[in-house]
């Protein structure tokens, strides 16, 4: 027997072999959930659609709950002062505080930034409780402060007109003989600064306000 | 595989848009071939059985993603090929008791032994490796290339497995017909 007639006897046996007609079973199978009159390929953009929206969204949630988490676990990056408010009452040491103010006008902390001193921490207070706290006034005060916001105008703004309420408030029950105030963002305050410096590094006038700028150098720039 | 490559490409491409004349009309065409081709990997009626119907299943999940132009057989019986291996592998316990009952293996395939002798002495004295690319050129109407391409092996290596398999076979063939006589 030839190589030949082996193939050709293999293809004729082939040929009588009873093979399974599955033809009815795969047809009445469901195709990808295909509706009626979509066709494959169209089910198929479908449905890449959808895994990409999926991962998409997937993606949208594990980079929101990643800076939650980082958000949580080091939060001191996204709290820190957003305004400052320093005093000076008849000449003596300068206080300054650091403030964060939340949306409603709420001190969430503030802090006494003298160092070398025990940090006095007030929370969940109005602004106003709180200034009242740290200045108790008395007669004849003579009280300059500045207020210093480097985040939002509206921070030093609130600062401003909670201290200026404060003072107010004392000037009826005692006399206070000079209140000055003044309120900006960092920059701003370090080029209004700047401008009321002369060339050897004193102050142009001697105002109150300008003392207080005088102290802000000494404090900010050594 | 009566169709040519571009007869089968242009069926697909129907069965792409929705024409379930055209699955017909592939199955129709190809389902000979792939049942034998089937069966030569797992060596069981049930399971080739099963096979196919699974292969076909999967040609019309994954059909979108066929390209125009490629090779239809081989994309078709690429699926066969994994699909078996894959569930040969998941059945291994079970194909491995059936493999101990060699009459019962190969009892189902054919009809009887005795329409069929050269296939059942293909069964007897070939390897998997052999019997696969025999039934791919043979059954499947492959070409030795497209083979060597399908079972990722040198086209030498396949040229020479099918020669030795046809002379094994022609020896087997001949040594049983002189025991007869």
């Amino acid at each position: 027997m030839k190589i030949k007639d082996i193939e050709k006897c293999l293809k004729k046996e082939n040929d009588k072999v009873i093979v399974p007609d599955v033809l009815d079973t795969v047809k009445a199978t469901p195709i990808n959930r295909l509706l009626t009159g979509e066709t494959p390929v169209q089910a198929f953009k479908k449905q890449l659609a959808m895994q990409l929206l999926i991962i998409t969204v997937g993606i949208v949630i594990v980079a929101f709950v990643a800076f939650a988490a980082l958000a949580f676990v080091n939060p001191k990056d996204t709290i820190g002062p957003d305004a400052y408010c320093s005093f000076n009452i008849s000449g003596s040491e300068s206080l300054r505080y650091g403030m964060v103010i939340g949306a409603d006008g709420t001190v969430k902390l503030l802090v006494k930034e003298t160092t070398g001193e025990a940090l006095e921490q007030y929370t969940g207070y109005e602004l106003k409780s709180c200034i009242e706290s740290i200045y108790t006034p008395s007669s004849m005060d003579k009280v300059s402060f500045y207020v210093m916001c480097s985040k939002s105008d509206l921070g030093s703004y609130w600062c401003r007109e909670a201290v200026n309420d404060v003072l107010s408030m004392c000037i009826n029950g005692k006399e206070i003989s000079q209140v000055t105030s003044f309120q900006g963002k960092e920059n701003e305050l370090i080029t209004y600064i700047n401008s009321k410096v002369d060339e050897s590094g004193k102050v142009s006038a001697a105002t109150d306000a300008d003392s207080i700028i005088a102290l802000y150098l000494k404090l900010v720039r050594g | 595989m009566g169709l040519s490559k571009e007869e089968l490409d242009s069926l697909m491409l129907r069965l792409q848009r929705g024409d379930e004349k055209a699955f017909e009309d592939i199955y129709n065409d190809t389902k000979r071939g792939l049942f034998a081709f089937i069966f030569t990997i797992c060596k069981n009626h049930e399971t080739a059985e099963d096979m196919m119907q699974i292969t076909y299943i999967k040609l019309r999940k994954t059909i979108a993603s066929y390209k125009a132009g490629a090779n239809a057989y081989a994309w078709l019986y690429t699926i066969a090929k994994n699909t078996t291996l894959n569930e040969i592998t998941k059945r291994k316990r079970e194909v491995a008791t059936d493999m101990e009952d060699g009459n019962a293996k190969y009892g189902y395939y054919t009809m009887e032994d005795t329409d069929t002798p050269i296939m059942t002495m293909m069964n007897k004295v070939l390897g998997d490796e052999e019997r696969q690319i025999v039934t791919l050129h043979v059954l499947s109407g492959f070409k030795h290339r497209e083979i060597a391409e399908m079972l990722d092996k040198p086209l030498g290596t396949v040229l020479w497995a099918y020669n030795n398999a046809l002379s094994k076979l022609k020896k087997a063939i001949e040594k049983e017909n002189r025991d007869e006589n």
